[in-house]
């Protein structure tokens, strides 16, 4: 099975510590810092891997403001999902204080403390076998309740506008 | 009014002209499907307040901004190209990157998303956007979710359920239909507060 692990460069010293983890245990991790084949295009290589990877290990943690690399892998597995005929699973692990993307808001999250990877990897490779158990279904349904309150939302302030812009058509003669 | 909340408010900077409206109402029906909500210049049409003033209230009660930029090229007989976007995308960065300094407005960290012609074309007249990675889009409507929804599921303030973006994609069709129907009901006007209740409709029905 092939994993892509997707890290912020302040995080390659954790994703090469994840990477050995997820190898003996049979896995296929791929890591761009090894993988990509030097002068060969870095973004050519990253969309390949991550259209042919059967799940998806996220390691989140302090990074800097805007790293174009983690965010431009994100937005070829989010793009991904939209051809792909099957779940794959979406695994974050944090190494520290991170502002979780509202796509991994849902998923169980693994904690990882320094440099103990091990139970993170036995737990990488149950969420591979089983992507739908990687979802959180308590907050799937707490995001559910709070939906139907903002769909109300959107409802109330579309009928404020139309009634101001009755009110407009009115005062300019139009009705 | 009361506005919807700041950390869902999308403010979509596009043209409004017939040939980009089916992209402008995928960017609206994505933006609603995903639980966000679509904010623009047109809910203010008919304010007595100047246009730019608009837009700068607009973007302030956003979180999120959506520009797009795949027209650059000149038009008319004068072939002028219009900088209505380029300009409000600036004003959208301000907001931004105010937010890291010290006259921040408290709780403001504006994101943005600019999308551009295929090919790189944008960086021979905004080359300043260079070692941005914008996303590009071949003016067709499944690119444009795919690539709005991409972008907004990466947002903290995003939050599932939501349909997929492939379903919002199926959904199109029946928005655009509603869309017309309204036009046709309003004598060949659409409003902004008609669009929304479209989108409304369809995003409602669609199952997550």
């Amino acid at each position: 099975m092939m994993v892509y692990i997707s890290h912020s460069r302040q995080n390659s010293s954790a994703a090469f510590l994840l990477r050995d983890a997820l190898q003996k245990r049979g896995l296929e991790p791929w890591l761009d810092l090894v993988d990509v084949t030097p002068g060969t295009d870095w973004n050519q290589g990253v969309a390949d891997a991550i259209r042919k990877a059967d799940g998806f290990v996220f390691l989140l943690g302090p990074s800097g403001p805007e790293d174009r690399g983690q965010n431009y892998e994100w937005q070829q597995i989010l793009e991904n999902q939209y051809d792909a005929d099957r779940v794959k699973a979406m695994i974050p692990v944090v190494v520290g204080e991170v502002e979780m993307p509202g796509f991994l808001k849902t998923r169980r999250i693994l904690s990882a403390p320094p440099a103990d990877f091990e139970a993170v990897a036995d737990e990488v490779v149950k969420g591979l076998k089983s992507p739908a158990e990687t979802i959180d279904q308590e907050k799937i349904e707490k995001g559910r309740e709070e939906r139907v309150r903002s769909m109300k939302r959107l409802r109330d302030y579309a009928q404020e506008l139309e009634k101001k812009e009755d009110a407009r058509r009115r005062l300019s003669g139009l009705e | 009014m009361p506005a919807p909340p700041y950390e869902k408010s999308v403010f979509i900077n596009c043209p409004f002209d017939t040939a980009f409206e089916p992209l402008f109402h995928a960017i609206v029906l994505t933006v609603t499907a995903l639980d966000f909500v679509p904010r623009c210049a047109r809910e203010t049409e008919g304010e007595a307040d100047p246009r730019i003033f608009r837009i700068a209230k607009g973007l302030l009660q956003s979180k999120y901004s959506i520009h797009d930029l795949s027209r650059y090229q000149g038009e008319g007989a004068e072939n002028l190209a219009r900088f209505n976007m380029p300009l409000e995308l600036g004003m959208a960065l301000c907001i931004r990157y105010l937010g890291d300094t010290e006259q921040r407005v408290p709780g403001h960290k504006h994101n943005w998303l600019a999308l551009v012609p295929p090919n790189f074309t944008h960086q021979r007249v905004i080359s300043d956007l260079a070692g941005y990675d914008a996303p590009d889009h071949d003016q067709q409507p499944v690119t444009i979710i795919r690539r709005v929804a991409s972008w907004l599921m990466k947002q903290p303030d995003y939050a599932e359920p939501v349909p997929t973006a492939r379903a919002v994609f199926e959904a199109y069709p029946r928005f655009r239909e509603r869309l017309e129907q309204k036009r046709e009901e309003a004598l060949g006007d659409l409003t902004w507060p008609a669009i929304l209740n479209c989108a409304d409709e369809v995003v409602a029905g669609m199952v997550l």
